[in-house]
C-alpha cells in the first residue's frame, strides 16, 4: 500500500459517501413530494376561514396529506436514516417560515384586495396560496440547507 | 502496514459498499448496485462476504409491488470502516510529512 493507492481509496470513499448524501437530499426534496406537501399546507391553512366543522375536516385533511406524503416517501426511499436533531429543528423552522408567509399573505389580501375573513375566497385562502408558493419556491434553498446538515451529521471517514 | 488497515475491507467493491452505507441507516440493494456500477450477483457476493464478517446485515421487505432488500452497516462494520479510513489517512499523512509536500497524481 503506497500513498497514492491510499489517497485514491480515500477519494473513492468520499465520492461514494457523497453519493449517498446526495440521494438523501434528493429524496427529501423531490418535486412530487414538495408539490403534495405544499398542497397539504394550502388545504390546512385555507381551512382556517371555512365555516365551523368544515374547517376541522379540511385542516385534518391538509395535515394528513402533508404528513402522509412524508411518511410514504420515507418508506419508499432508497436510502433511509433517522432524522437528526438539526433536521427536526430545520423542519420546525421551515414550518414557522410558512406560517409567517401565511400571515403576510393574509394581511396583504386584506390590505390590497379587501378580501373577507370568512368564506371560500377569504384572507386565509390568499395567505395559504402565498404560503404554499413560498414553500415550493424555497426548495432550492431548503435543499442546500439540508445538504449541509446531512454533510455535518452523516457518515464517518 | 498500519495495524488499523483492514485487508478484507480494502477490496474496492467492499470498500465502495461500506462507504455508501456509512452515511445512512438502511440502503436499498438497487441503489448500492447502481452506485457501485456492478451486477446483482457480483454485489450479492460482496454483501454476503460482508455479512459473514459481521460488517453488514441484510433485511428483505415485502412491498406491495415488489420485494426490496435493504443493507445496514453494523456497529462492528462502522468501527472497522472508521479504523480503515483512519489508516488510509495516516498513510497519506506520513507520505506527506516525509516528502514535505502534498501527494498528487
Amino acid at each position: 500500500m503506497n500513498q497514492h493507492d491510499a489517497q485514491t481509496s480515500l477519494d473513492d470513499i468520499h465520492r461514494f459517501q457523497d453519493r449517498t448524501r446526495e440521494q438523501i437530499v434528493r429524496q427529501s426534496f423531490a418535486l412530487p413530494r414538495v408539490v403534495v406537501s405544499a398542497l397539504g399546507l394550502f388545504i390546512a391553512l385555507a381551512a382556517i376561514d371555512l365555516p365551523h366543522s368544515w374547517n376541522l375536516v379540511a385542516l385534518a385533511l391538509g395535515m394528513a396529506l402533508y404528513a402522509g406524503v412524508g411518511i410514504v416517501c420515507e418508506h419508499r426511499a432508497a436510502v433511509r436514516r433517522k432524522a437528526t436533531r438539526q433536521e427536526a429543528l430545520f423542519h420546525g423552522g421551515l414550518l414557522a417560515c410558512v406560517m409567517v408567509a401565511f400571515g403576510i399573505g393574509r394581511i396583504a389580501a386584506f390590505a390590497l384586495f379587501g378580501l373577507p375573513p370568512q368564506g371560500p375566497l377569504s384572507q386565509a385562502t390568499a395567505g395559504a396560496i402565498v404560503a404554499a408558493l413560498a414553500y415550493v419556491a424555497a426548495t432550492p434553498v431548503n435543499r442546500s440547507i439540508m445538504k449541509s446538515i446531512v454533510r455535518q451529521s452523516g457518515g464517518t471517514a | 502496514m498500519d495495524p488499523l488497515f483492514d485487508e478484507f475491507l480494502h477490496v474496492p467493491a467492499r470498500l465502495s459498499v461500506v462507504a455508501l452505507l456509512a452515511p445512512a441507516e438502511w440502503v436499498d440493494f438497487g441503489f448500492l448496485r447502481d452506485s457501485v456500477g456492478t451486477s446483482d450477483s457480483a454485489l450479492s457476493k460482496q454483501v454476503s462476504a460482508l455479512a459473514a464478517a459481521g460488517y453488514v446485515i441484510v433485511r428483505k421487505d415485502q412491498d406491495k409491488r415488489a420485494r426490496r432488500t435493504y443493507v445496514q452497516l453494523t456497529t462492528q462494520g462502522r468501527l472497522a470502516f472508521q479504523r480503515h479510513a483512519a489508516a488510509l489517512e495516516r498513510i497519506v499523512a506520513l507520505a506527506r510529512d516525509s516528502t514535505g509536500r502534498p501527494v498528487t497524481d
